[in-house]
């Protein structure tokens, strides 16, 4: 009993810690990310430029070009990473929890092939103009990525709601999507086809307060939601259906609205980013083998891991060429997969739970 | 002895007048840098690339095509012609209809030499031992261009065609130069080049751009940077300020050859004035955004993109000269079609 309460107590240090240390990480990253670009300003003229916009009657003078590159460039953007990054975390948590697969994110299965054969068809088949085809590409993208876990959720129902029916479907689908998408591509111009290749590499250029804080909403609006499955996750990722089912958990019920939410929030962050891959996949083994697999953390957590991983991939990008950018989609994996690696060979056997 | 001499002459005379005898075998060297043994003037070509079709029709050979791509086929009104010829290709890019081409037995097959998106050798090593030649011209490139036009005006017995369009690209940058070396040098302007593709997709060093800023005297902003394109930071517009902003149509945008100016001409250009931050840029506050036609400095005619940069950048030292007489002149008499359309927006 008091080996039970010690590893409890040592468990809820360790998600103190995880929590202050990730917090703290995103905060530091942000005030660097907001002082740090092709233009170099000090803090204080970044402080002067958010306090001038957050508190307009005080009539700070704030010369017009810092007021641009930090209040429409550098600050939607770090919004956007960290809002997408967490997007992208708690998503890939659910996910792997609700089909008790480490391999499972939403973007190796499921949402990503549908929304990479909508924007193919915007970019190649679409009219494709300035401004309208923008928004054409984050239609377009969207729908198809919702049309895509609807369908995956709908086979997956008739063949028992079960995680493997799940992750058959969804691998089926994406390869039969990527057919699709390679056959448009195979018509495309060259021109067509590097956007498409383009958007496969996703980024964080045009990231507007309006987008960011359409991506925050819905996941702002989701976390509540997943936080109260995330007990019958835990039943269900511990002791599997039967077990889950047994202690009166909908198993059932809970997959389809964890997916659908999981495929709302991704569809709502890829539309506007493009493909970013790793993060849904890496941000929850991260938080799982730093703080434990309790989904009520997890998925919390995962959104902050995701968060951090996202802003440093894209600061990095943003000035380690500049004024060139590389985009951030390639630079998380670039340090995402070797720091998976690290965890995943140093803590043999437990990754999982 | 005198007999014999008359009756080799007259055997000279007649190996003359013969067509066969008019056949020469040689050794050219293609945009790719391929030697290849041809039998030249050629007579039954395929053509799979817009650039060679029109260097070929700029030297009056357009009647020697056999087939074409479908590139080339879809677009009636520019090739009133070739649109009617069978089609055995999608485009450059794709895999060609083998069969068909083997089954037509054309003298040769002319695609991209150096286009990254064709292997023109993979294409030869098909077509070759069915005896047609694989031939790479470019067209498309400011630096071999005029060494295309002379392989194509050889290739189709037209040297004298092939010098005279040289001629005329050649005079189009004489008189660009010429403008050129007026403008003071504190006069020079900076320009911040984006591609069609994306939003703060930037022309580097690398790009055919850059050869058309260098030679109206303006300064890349982007020109640090070897690539031909590359993503970047929007705040560094911010702080180099340039004083034009010249922006690449995107594909689909009705601009160029045969087009009128439209509502999703005029919308694209408010929505690049009307771009997150923009406002504070001086090409912005002094209306200098212009949208420029992917017609324009792309094909063998690209050279006439030089006085029409000129003109946007420098107007007071390009008002005597009229691009549109050189693009009229390029369509008219090189192309044999009938000049319309527009190639900037707003119109300079």
């Amino acid at each position: 009993m008091n080996d039970t309460m010690e590893e409890v107590s040592g468990m809820a240090r360790r998600r103190i810690r995880f929590f202050a240390v990730s917090v703290g990480l995103l905060a530091l990253l942000a005030t660097a990310a907001a002082s740090m670009g092709s233009v170099s300003l000090d803090v204080g003229e970044v402080l002067r430029v958010i306090v001038s916009r957050l508190f307009p009657f005080l009539e700070l003078a704030v010369e017009a070009g810092s007021d641009v590159i930090v209040w429409h460039f550098r600050l939607p953007r770090i919004a956007m990473a960290m809002t997408a990054g967490a997007g992208l975390g708690m998503s890939g948590a659910v996910m792997q929890g609700v089909l008790r697969n480490p391999l499972v994110s939403p973007t190796t299965v499921g949402v990503a092939g549908g929304a990479v054969l909508g924007a193919a068809v915007a970019v190649i088949l679409g009219f494709d103009l300035a401004g309208a085809a923008r928004f054409m590409v984050i239609a377009n993208a969207f729908v198809f990525a919702m049309a895509t876990s609807a369908l995956i959720l709908l086979l997956g129902r008739l063949r028992g709601v079960t995680p493997e029916s799940f992750i058959l479907v969804g691998i089926a689908l994406m390869s039969f999507f990527g057919a699709f998408t390679a056959l448009l591509q195979f018509i495309a111009t060259e021109d067509q086809l590097m956007r498409v290749v383009h958007w496969t590499f996703g980024t964080l250029t045009g990231s507007t307060w309006n987008n960011t804080g359409l991506v925050l909403a819905i996941s702002a609006v989701s976390l509540p939601l997943l936080l109260r499955l995330a007990w019958d996750l835990n039943a269900m990722a511990s002791g599997g259906d039967e077990v889950a089912a047994s202690l009166g958990v909908r198993c059932g019920r809970v997959r389809v609205l964890c997916m659908l939410t999981a495929s709302l929030i991704t569809a709502t962050v890829i539309s506007f980013t493009g493909l970013i891959g790793f993060v849904g996949l890496v941000a929850p083994h991260i938080t799982r083998s730093l703080s434990g697999s309790d989904h009520r953390y997890l998925i919390p957590f995962s959104a902050l891991t995701g968060a951090v991983l996202l802003l440093l991939g894209d600061t990095i990008g943003r000035t380690a060429f500049t004024p060139a950018i590389i985009p951030v989609g390639i630079v998380t994996s670039f340090i995402g997969a070797p720091f998976f690696l690290y965890l995943l060979m140093t803590r043999k056997g437990q990754y999982w739970q | 002895m005198a007999k014999i001499r008359w009756i080799l002459l007259a055997l000279l005379i007649l190996m003359a007048l013969n067509p066969l005898a008019a056949a020469d075998t040689g050794v050219i060297e293609d945009s790719a840098g391929r030697s290849l043994e041809v039998e030249y003037p050629l007579d039954r070509v395929v053509v799979l690339t817009t650039p060679a079709a029109e260097l070929i029709r700029a030297v009056g050979a357009a009647d020697r095509v056999m087939a074409v791509s479908q590139t080339i086929a879809a677009n009636e009104q520019y090739w009133p012609e070739l649109s009617q010829r069978p089609v055995v290709s999608g485009s450059a890019m794709q895999e060609p209809d083998y069969e068909a081409i083997v089954t037509m037995q054309p003298q040769a097959v002319i695609s991209y030499g150096t286009h990254p998106a064709v292997d023109i050798q993979a294409m030869a090593d098909v077509l070759e031992p069915a005896g047609i030649a694989v031939i790479g011209i470019d067209g498309y490139k400011f630096d071999s261009l005029h060494a295309d036009t002379a392989l194509v005006g050889r290739l189709f017995g037209a040297a004298d065609a092939a010098q005279e369009f040289t001629a005329f690209m050649e005079e189009i940058e004489r008189e660009t130069i010429r403008r050129r070396e007026r403008i003071p040098s504190e006069a020079r302007v900076s320009v911040y080049a984006e591609s069609h593709s994306r939003e703060y997709r930037g022309h580097g060093k690398g790009s055919e751009w850059q050869f058309i800023l260098d030679s109206v005297g303006a300064e890349n902003m982007l020109a640090g940077f070897d690539q031909a394109f590359l993503d970047v930071d929007p705040e560094t517009l911010v702080q180099e300020n340039p004083d034009f902003i010249l922006k690449e149509a995107p594909r689909g945008l009705p601009m160029g050859y045969g087009q009128e100016v439209s509502s999703p001409v005029e919308e694209a250009l408010a929505a690049l004035y009307g771009r997150v931050g923009w406002q504070v840029l001086d090409a912005v506050g002094n209306e200098n955004l212009y949208i420029i036609s992917t017609d324009l400095g792309t094909g063998p005619g690209k050279f006439i993109a030089l006085p029409y940069f000129g003109r946007i950048l420098y107007p007071e030292h390009f008002e005597d000269i009229s691009p549109a007489e050189y693009l009229e002149a390029y369509y008219e008499e090189f192309q044999g079609v009938p000049f319309s359309g527009f190639f900037v927006y707003p119109e300079r």
